[in-house]
């Protein structure tokens, strides 16, 4: 829900239609928005703060000023009675004072309190009549009528001084409860202000963090998502698109790597057609070319015979210059294509054990010709104890003859010399002569394609200028190398260096590898053979074999396979084709020549692609290496005996019955079970089928729970299943299945056959492709 | 007089194979693809076969392989003709049942060693 809520907020961001930097600005803003109004708040509480304080400080002043009034009263009514003791001026004057200190007091009332009107005015009238009386009693006291002035002293100026405590009284009551009520307020508003200062900061705090997290995601989400597409393109996937929302800067900089690697994909597309269509032309040139040239060479060379045989001697040495000028030509063309093979990566090589001293001997026969036509001695220097090299004969040969060629040619009256070395791991063929030689210069671009040491080279000594190049190239493919060493006038050596196994891995001796035990009893699943020298392309087939539920046995190499084949008659055989010795071919031929073993199907897997030839040497099928789990899985399954059986699982007998003769007709073999449990028990004892029809609606274990056990048995997860029910499906039993079946029929279908025949057109169709192969 | 099959879809190359091979005294019958070659072996008997393997309508590894499973005409030997020299090609067509091999173009002194050599072998043999 969070999440969902939080996605929301990031593509609603980033489908803003602004500039990303407008976007920051735009939060920018609102946060520096946020702490405005934060810090107003604050300052709007301190105010309100500062007003109660005033408050209660006028409170605390008036309650003061009532105190005065209270004290200066009782003062003045001591310093009357003093008065009516004392009966002096002295005393008198003083009361009188205290009268006017006492006005003092009213007009500081009268200030600190001005809101206290209506008591004010009672306390002046109050005290403006005690004043009357106070004058009267002074005066009567003057005049010695003190027994008069203490009678008004009584009667009139206590009532009067006791009401005016009374009336301050009740104002510094209602002075002391304002100030109470003050400081209650004051002290609540400040809590309330507190909260809301601190759940404003809180909340700013929080939008300003959201704020920033959905933008930096909306930024960083689709830079993630860009780079991420980018890596994918530079592994060459071209597919895919960016898909972002944004649309700002990062959605026209997604627009526009999507439209770089749609361009990109097209540009891949055309130049991998490029690249098919300058294969299939180099291909298709080199054989037109070949054909004719084949002709011009035979028909010169028929006509050369004639001639001879025939006395016609004067047409020789030009029917000679024909022929020889076309087979210079058929060397250039042949050297071409190598060349182009070998820059295109498609130069295979084909590994095998070579008896060294019958090469040499061989190479002896060939070159001897060429370097007695320019008097030059042929000497090949070998000990005698030559063993064999594991290397690619035709490319070691071809090299040999290249430099042998090259020094004879250059070579006039000298020597030219091949010398074989063999130290450590590794043998070395020097190749010397004592000819024309070459500077410096000349050794520099001297192993690149079409460089002849000297343009008028190739008039003179003829030649394509491609031997030394591709000679170089054979070199480094057998993990080997060519180094020269060469003076002008003196003459040159070439020295290659080859490793005595090309690839030690393949020279794995003949070794039967964990051969499983023999079929205990009642174990009717097939037995695949797995034949190939590569451990670890051994291990990936024995890997898949297994997870198809089949035993297995497996071989190493050619021999060790036809051993094994008669010895434990597998039901099928997987076969490399590149193996040392005894090859793939060879094992396959020996296969079919033999009566015991030619019913045995025999599926090539190599890296070749030479579909029509294993196919015409009798192989069943053909899968190219790297392998393709399910699609092994599916020859497999095709080819074993059983292949071709289809079970049908279905509580109705007729029902099966019926199905069974349709399948019959179609040339399926039929195996039944009523019910789940049933089927699983056959599942569990039989070589996987190749399809199930399953009823849905059966006692026991219904179709349904026949679905869900399936689900545990990864090995069974490649049988189609075809449901055949009378079951009115419902949109959720038909989704529950769609994910697990190939197809739902309708019993009571009127035309089950076609039905069943268009369940069936898939696994037939690939074994009718076999059947035509 | 020893007879050889030429089976060779290529006109010119199999009438100067055809005309060389008749100058050198064998006779000679042709036939242009891998199907014509099956039946005219069986009908001709040849005594050896040339092959060429890039073949119309039935490709020359396939017709040797139904020649060498075919009790009739098993006995025949078979060289294979490829215009690819690679070491591949020769197994693949040894093991389609060619007793020996060539490349193309063809150099006939080469060649009739080893169609010397089969017939003398076979020839023993029958």
């Amino acid at each position: 829900m969070m999440r969902r809520l939080d996605r929301m907020m990031v593509g609603a961001v980033a489908r803003l239609p602004f500039r990303v930097q407008t976007k920051l600005l735009m939060a920018f803003l609102a946060i520096a928005a946020l702490l405005i109004v934060v810090g107003a708040a604050g300052l709007h509480v301190l105010t309100g703060v500062n007003d109660r304080t005033v408050e209660l400080i006028r409170s605390e002043r008036k309650i003061a000023a009532y105190r005065q009034v209270q004290h200066d009263t009782t003062s003045q009514l001591y310093r009357v009675t003093s008065a009516l003791l004392a009966n002096d001026d002295r005393t008198l004057d003083g009361a009188l004072r205290q009268l006017n200190q006492f006005g003092y007091d009213l007009e500081r009332l009268q200030f600190v309190a001005k809101d206290e009107g209506e008591l004010l005015g009672r306390v002046k009238q109050e005290y403006d009549r005690f004043v009357a009386v106070v004058n009267k009693v002074v005066e009567l006291i003057r005049h010695g009528n003190v027994a008069e002035a203490r009678e008004v002293q009584l009667k009139e100026a206590q009532p009067l001084a006791n009401n005016l405590e009374r009336l301050t009284n009740q104002l510094v009551n209602k002075a002391e409860a304002d100030m109470v009520a003050g400081i209650d307020a004051s002290e609540s508003a400040y809590r309330t202000a507190k909260l809301n200062v601190i759940l404003f900061a809180i909340g700013s705090i929080g939008f300003a963090l959201l704020l920033g997290r959905t933008i930096s995601w909306s930024l960083v989400g689709p830079i993630d998502e860009i780079d991420a597409r980018l890596s994918r393109i530079a592994e060459g996937d071209f597919t895919q698109r960016v898909a972002i929302a944004n649309r700002d800067e990062l959605g026209a900089l997604a627009a526009n790597v999507n439209r770089t690697c749609e361009r990109l994909g097209e540009l891949y597309q055309q130049l991998e057609a490029a690249s098919q269509h300058k294969s299939a032309f180099l291909a298709n040139m080199s054989h037109e070319l070949r054909t004719p040239l084949n002709a011009v060479i035979g028909y010169s060379e028929m006509l050369q015979e004639m001639a001879e045989d025939e006395g016609f001697d004067q047409f020789v040495p030009d029917l000679t210059k024909i022929r020889d000028a076309g087979r210079h030509l058929l060397n250039l063309i042949n050297d071409i294509l190598d060349l182009s093979k070998i820059e295109a990566g498609k130069m295979d090589l084909y590994l095998e054990e070579v008896d060294l001293k019958a090469l040499l001997e061989e190479v002896r026969s060939i070159v001897a010709p060429l370097a007695a036509s320019g008097g030059n001695r042929l000497d090949i220097v070998y000990p005698e104890d030559l063993g064999t090299l594991y290397t690619d004969r035709t490319k070691l040969k071809q090299s040999l003859l290249n430099l042998l060629g090259n020094a004879s040619k250059f070579t006039q009256r000298g020597r030219v010399a091949l010398e074989l070395r063999s130290v450590d791991e590794e043998v070395s063929f020097g190749v010397s002569d004592t000819g024309i030689g070459m500077t410096e210069e000349q050794l520099g671009r001297l192993f690149q394609a079409f460089s002849q040491a000297d343009a008028s080279t190739t008039r003179r000594y003829g030649g394509t200028g491609l031997g030394l190049a591709i000679t170089k190239h054979f070199c480094e493919m057998l993990g080997g190398r060519i180094t020269v060493e060469s003076e002008a006038g003196a003459g040159s050596t070439f020295t290659i260096t080859l490793p005595v196994q090309a690839t030690p891995e393949a020279l794995a001796r003949p070794e039967i590898v964990a051969a499983t035990p023999l079929a205990t009893a009642g174990d009717q699943r097939a037995l695949v053979m797995v034949v190939d020298d590569d451990p670890p392309s051994r291990e990936l087939l024995a890997g898949i074999v297994r997870r198809e539920g089949y035993r297995i046995i497996e071989a190493a190499d050619g021999e060790a396979a036809l051993a094994l084949a008669r010895s434990h008659r597998p039901d099928i055989i997987t076969l490399d084709v590149l193996m040392p010795r005894l090859d793939g071919w060879a094992v396959l031929a020996a296969l079919k020549s033999d009566v015991g073993l030619r019913e045995i199907p025999v599926i090539i897997v190599t890296v070749l692609a030479d579909r029509g030839i294993a196919l015409s040497l009798g192989a069943t099928e053909f899968v190219t290496k790297p392998v393709d789990r399910a699609r092994l899985a599916a020859v497999l399954r095709e080819n074993v005996q059983g292949g071709s059986t289809v079970l049908v699982v279905d509580d109705d007998p007729e029902s099966r019955d019926l199905v069974g003769r349709h399948l019959d007709r179609l040339g399926w073999t039929i195996a039944e079970a009523a019910d789940g449990s049933d089927a699983l028990e056959w599942l569990a004892r039989n070589t996987p089928p190749a399809m199930i029809l399953l009823d849905l609606m059966m006692p026991g274990m219904d179709g349904f729970a026949f679905l869900e056990e399936m689900a545990n048995h990864p090995e069974w997860h490649d049988i189609p299943i075809v449901i055949l029910t009378a079951k009115q499906l419902g949109a959720a039993e038909r989704e529950l299945l769609a994910g697990r079946t190939r197809d739902i029929i309708e019993k009571g279908a009127n035309d089950l056959a076609s039905v069943l025949r268009r369940a069936v057109v898939r696994l037939t169709r690939s074994k009718g492709a076999l059947a035509a192969g | 007089m020893a007879k050889i099959l030429i089976v060779e879809d290529n006109e010119m190359n199999r009438d100067m194979l055809s005309r060389r091979l008749a100058r050198r005294g064998y006779a000679v019958v042709t036939a242009v693809d891998g199907e014509q070659g099956l039946v005219a072996a069986e009908a001709e008997r040849p005594d050896l076969i040339l092959m060429d393997m890039s073949l119309p309508v039935m490709d020359g590894w396939e017709a040797t392989r139904r020649l060498k499973a075919e009790s009739t005409t098993q006995a025949i030997p078979v060289i294979g003709l490829t215009a690819h020299a690679m070491t591949g090609d020769r197994d693949k067509a040894m093991a389609a049942g060619c007793d020996d091999y060539d490349t193309k173009p063809v150099e006939l002194p080469r060649l009739l060693e080893k169609i010397e050599a089969l017939l003398g072998r076979s020839g023993m043999a029958g």
